[in-house]
């Protein structure tokens, strides 16, 4: 059996499987005498469904990774040029149809998971995770990754030998980690879904806050570290210059985070005070539910126009999704959120009516209250502003997305009652707080951040102070915009991280009051610890950066830039020994600088200097041919190079493609030029209409030696043999490099002549030359950024990640204890 | 209890109120080259790329193109920032920005922000024929 067969059979019978799967879990609750048989029928059938999604995982995999090419997957995601195993392996994901089927595996792993770990409520949750598989499974029939190339495209004349490639953006080591993190987090988005839903059907409104406490905490910090991921590839590779840009894909999984973050919050104060009881139901629901529209939102864009950084500009025209397997995406959408709203609605009278602001104003309970609402608050302002393009669409109105911008007009004031509440409730009793006692424990908080204030000041305008002085102003400019007084704006963003502060260190302080005693018991206020110390960093690093734009010359000698001298050391690429005149098509093109930071002597000629350190901003460009997208004009990826300090980090990419001036030369047949100490004889050109144009060039060197050379440009061929055009109907054309041979310089570079036009009346020639002795140089447009406290983003998402994982354990611990605790009064009572 | 839900609502009717403000003015009005001229004022220009125009330009560092609307008017953008991801292939983009004049009294949109509309990958198979013929994908 082939491959695509065997996957084209899995993913069927995952749909019957998770069909009879969900019947025998559902007949169990009808059929009382029969329950145990059904039950195990229910397993049965559970584990032939995510048998199924292992196989068409495993099919899908082999196919991209032994690249078979008669499969319009691997032609589409992979490429020979694809050599590491790992990259070759994560291709798999690299399509819609492989990252749904990413998501489909995780459930299925998940689902054996909360099968043996339900206790009663095996049959209620089942029903509903298996009901995810078989909606996968079906959008995988209904989309298939398994089809053969030549149905996909039947016009083509055979299989290709080269498959389009994995965008190279994506190849990175992150492409192997960040989308299984991610995918996990929202696979076990659907445990909470599915617990939600079942204590509404049994009617049991405590029982499934304990069982499910620990599954949304896991995921919690699985979606906390699969952002940090997702942003830190960002950052480091794709040259965004931030690790966040609010951008759709980034936000959907962003607001599912708050949706479930209020769902443990909501959780804690119902295991707590037995409060909240009706909305810790509703959170369970929406944060799944949020997850599908996020996911509707970003595969409906993958057809659609992107902004800058990938933001979703417009979604493609809605006929297009009836053709895909996003109609059942819009099928989960609605039936999902029909299901669970219906059945909250259905049961709201009957769940006990609990204050959910506690009695006091002064008390945790009503800390925890405000906690929700502002993350819900927060949730819906990202979700909106998300969803406006495609609302946008709908109304058939020119598709707009809000800018980043309004995120952080947004975000950045909501961030204030949040930090004073996250300050203040480590030191707020339950039910309420005596005012005297609680003024008492949060002096000492207060006034070492006022402390740290004032040196958050100090230390801003002295760097500002410094900063200006290296750059002329007119050439800043900051991420964030000027939408308020700059002054204004950095006194807010000072007393704004005071509060950070005051929450980092209030909860920090608690957090080992509690670890002493109770080493489990701190995770949640350490988390809080880090979305204190996260919030400086966010702030610090989006408002103090500095990017400067700046086109650094070979031979001009070292531009300074905020204190760091870089100096032009050299182009690599492929040949490596070559200078490449027109670097290869590839990924190892790299501009190496030398840097020398502030204070350390300007480096010579010597490589060995200590003080200064070389970095080496990368471009990418693609082999024509190789992907459609850059025929024509090949599209050029640049690659930061960072320089991480304690406290800042420099950031160096390439502004534009480097490009080197050339000496030109013009000139008619039968004619000679003298160029330097060279003589340049144009015998004659050679012209083949359809295929290329050359022109037959002498060149006399200074030692008197005759060299021949023949540079020429060629027409790109389609399979018929007719040249390929671009848009406007011209040939696309490629100039090739001509290495002028027996012509090296001492450091074995070759001489390199480039026909750059011909013109086919008069047959005079334009010709450019780097040869030895009068190279041509390359001018690299650089944009230099200096960030200050980014390290405080990664050190605050960490925190925050491991004390979620903390708390985790800690209600696992719980459970465990209070599970063997009714097991002995069980026994007794027997 | 009651001063307790007071609370929740006025927090949430005044984020509601900012988040509102902060909506409509971070949305900027799609125009045409020709409104553009006229207004003067900060707006959004959907237009051809005109790639045989496109350059850097070491003085100013900026990206220079020509941008042709639907209207075939053409404009000179003077995009300040690094070039985006895929403007090479992309056909069209929308750049918020300004018209200024230049120093002949040309107009010049001044654009700090550029989204990029990407090539349809699917309607292509160009690229897929030159895969069939050129094996290896070598140059040709």
């Amino acid at each position: 059996m082939t491959p695509g067969a065997a996957g084209s059979i899995a993913v069927w019978t995952g749909v019957f499987a998770a069909v009879l799967s969900l019947l025998a879990y559902a007949l169990s609750h009808r059929m009382e005498a029969r329950k145990n048989l059904l039950i195990i029928l229910g397993r049965a059938f559970y584990a032939a469904a995510a048998l199924s999604v292992f196989t068409a995982m495993g099919t899908l995999a082999n196919i991209v990774y032994h690249r078979e090419y008669q499969y319009d997957y691997a032609v589409q995601h992979t490429s020979n040029e694809l050599y590491n195993h790992w990259f070759r392996f994560a291709a798999t994901w690299s399509g819609q149809e492989g990252s749904f089927l990413l998501w489909a595996f995780w459930t299925a792993v998940l689902g054996f998971v909360v099968m043996r770990r339900s206790r009663s409520y095996e049959n209620t949750v089942m029903p509903f995770l298996v009901s995810v598989i078989g909606f996968l499974c079906a959008i995988l029939i209904k989309q298939s990754p398994y089809l053969l190339f030549l149905k996909v495209h039947p016009g083509m004349p055979g299989i290709p030998q080269e498959g389009l490639g994995l965008n190279p953006s994506l190849q990175n080591y992150w492409m192997t980690i960040h989308p299984p993190t991610i995918f996990f987090g929202f696979a076990s988005l659907a445990i909470s879904f599915s617990y939600a839903a079942a204590a509404l059907i049994r009617r049991d409104y405590d029982g499934w806050a304990e069982l499910v406490f620990p599954y949304a905490l896991l995921t919690c910090a699985v979606l906390g570290l699969g952002l940090f991921m997702g942003g830190y590839w960002a950052y480091e590779t794709l040259g965004w210059h931030g690790f966040w840009a609010w951008d759709p894909v980034e936000n959907a999984s962003f607001f599912p985070w708050l949706a479930i973050t209020a769902l443990v919050h909501a959780l804690h104060v119902q295991k707590a005070r037995g409060n909240m009881k009706r909305s810790s139901i509703l959170l369970g629901l929406l944060g799944f539910w949020l997850f599908l529209v996020g996911t509707f939102l970003t595969r409906s864009g993958a057809l659609a126009s992107k902004g800058p950084n990938g933001q979703l500009l417009s979604v493609h025209a809605f006929d297009d999704i009836s053709k895909s397997g996003l109609v059942l995406m819009v099928a989960m959408l609605i039936g999902y959120g029909v299901v669970g709203l219906g059945l909250w609605l259905w049961r709201l009278r009957e769940i006990p009516k609990t204050s959910a602001t506690g009695d006091n104003l002064l008390s945790r309970d009503f800390a925890f209250f405000l906690a929700v609402l502002f993350m819900l608050l927060a949730c819906g302002v990202i979700t909106l502003g998300s969803t406006t393009p495609l609302f946008l669409s709908w109304l058939h109105r020119p598709p707009m997305a809000p800018q980043a911008s309004f995120y952080n007009k947004v975000m950045i004031p909501l961030m204030v009652p949040v930090t004073i509440l996250m300050g203040c409730v480590p030191w707020l009793a339950w039910r309420r707080t005596d005012p005297d006692t609680f003024r008492r424990k949060m002096l000492a908080p207060w006034l070492l951040s006022v402390l740290f204030g004032f040196f958050m000041l100090f230390q801003v305008q002295s760097a500002q102070h410094k900063l200006f002085n290296i750059m002329a102003p007119a050439v800043y400019q900051g991420t964030m915009h000027n939408w308020i007084n700059p002054a204004v704006q950095r006194v807010a963003i000072v007393l704004l991280c005071t509060l950070g502060f005051l929450a980092a260190l209030s909860n920090a302080m608690l957090a080992y009051r509690v670890f002493r005693k109770k080493p489990l018991g701190a995770g949640g206020w350490i988390a809080h610890v880090g979305i204190g110390v996260l919030l400086i960093g966010v702030l610090v690093s989006n408002t103090f950066e500095r990017t400067q734009i700046i086109t650094l010359k070979e031979g001009d000698g070292p531009r300074t830039v905020f204190g760091y001298t870089f100096q032009f050391v050299g182009m690599t690429g492929k040949p490596p020994a070559a200078r490449p005149i027109d670097p290869e098509y590839d990924a190892t093109n790299r501009v190496v600088l030398r840097v020398t930071p502030p204070g350390a002597s300007i480096a010579g000629e010597e490589q060995g200097d200590a003080q200064t350190f070389l970095m080496q901003p990368r471009w990418y460009v693609p082999r024509p041919g190789l992907n459609e997208e850059s025929m024509g004009n090949p599209d050029t990826m640049f690659w930061p190079s960072i320089m991480k300090y304690m406290g800042h980090d420099l950031y160096v990419a390439l502004a534009s493609q480097p490009a080197l001036s050339m000496y030109e030369v013009k000139l008619s047949p039968r004619s000679s030029a003298q160029l330097g100490p060279y003589t340049v004889f144009y015998y004659k050109p050679i012209i083949d209409p359809l295929n290329f144009m050359a022109a037959e060039l002498g060149l006399k060197t200074p030692q008197n030696k005759i060299v021949v050379a023949d540079p020429g440009m060629q027409w790109y061929k389609d399979g018929q043999g007719h040249p390929i055009t671009n848009d406007d109907g011209q040939p696309i054309i490629l100039k090739v490099n001509e290495t002028i041979p027996h012509l090296n310089d001492s450091q074995g570079r070759p001489g390199v002549v480039i026909l750059n036009a011909l013109n086919a009346g008069t047959h005079q020639a334009q010709l450019l030359f780097s040869l030895p002795g009068m190279p041509g140089t390359w001018n690299v447009p650089l944009s230099i950024t200096y960030k200050p406290w980014v390290n405080l983003v990664w050190l605050g998402v960490l925190i925050t990640v491991l004390g979620t994982l903390i708390a985790m354990m800690n209600r696992l611990r719980e459970n465990r204890l209070q599970e063997a605790g009714s097991r002995k009064t069980a026994h007794k009572t027997a | 209890m009651n001063k307790a839900v007071l609370i929740g609502l006025l927090a949430v009717s005044v984020a509601m109120g900012f988040t509102l403000w902060a909506f409509s003015s971070s949305m900027t009005p799609y125009v045409d080259i020709h409104q553009a001229e006229q207004m003067g004022e900060r707006v959004q220009v959907r237009g051809k790329i005109l790639h045989n125009t496109v350059r850097w330009s070491d003085r100013q560092h900026a990206l220079i193109f020509m941008l042709q609307d639907k209207n075939n008017d053409q404009i000179e953008v003077v995009y300040h920032g690094a070039k985006p991801e895929s403007f090479d292939t992309a056909p069209e983009t929308a750049a918020s920005g300004i018209v200024e004049r230049g120093s002949s009294g040309t107009p010049i949109f001044v654009s700090d922000s550029m989204v990029v509309k990407c090539p349809s990958k699917y309607d292509d198979e160009k690229g897929l024929r030159h895969n069939i013929h050129a094996g290896t994908g070598a140059k040709v």
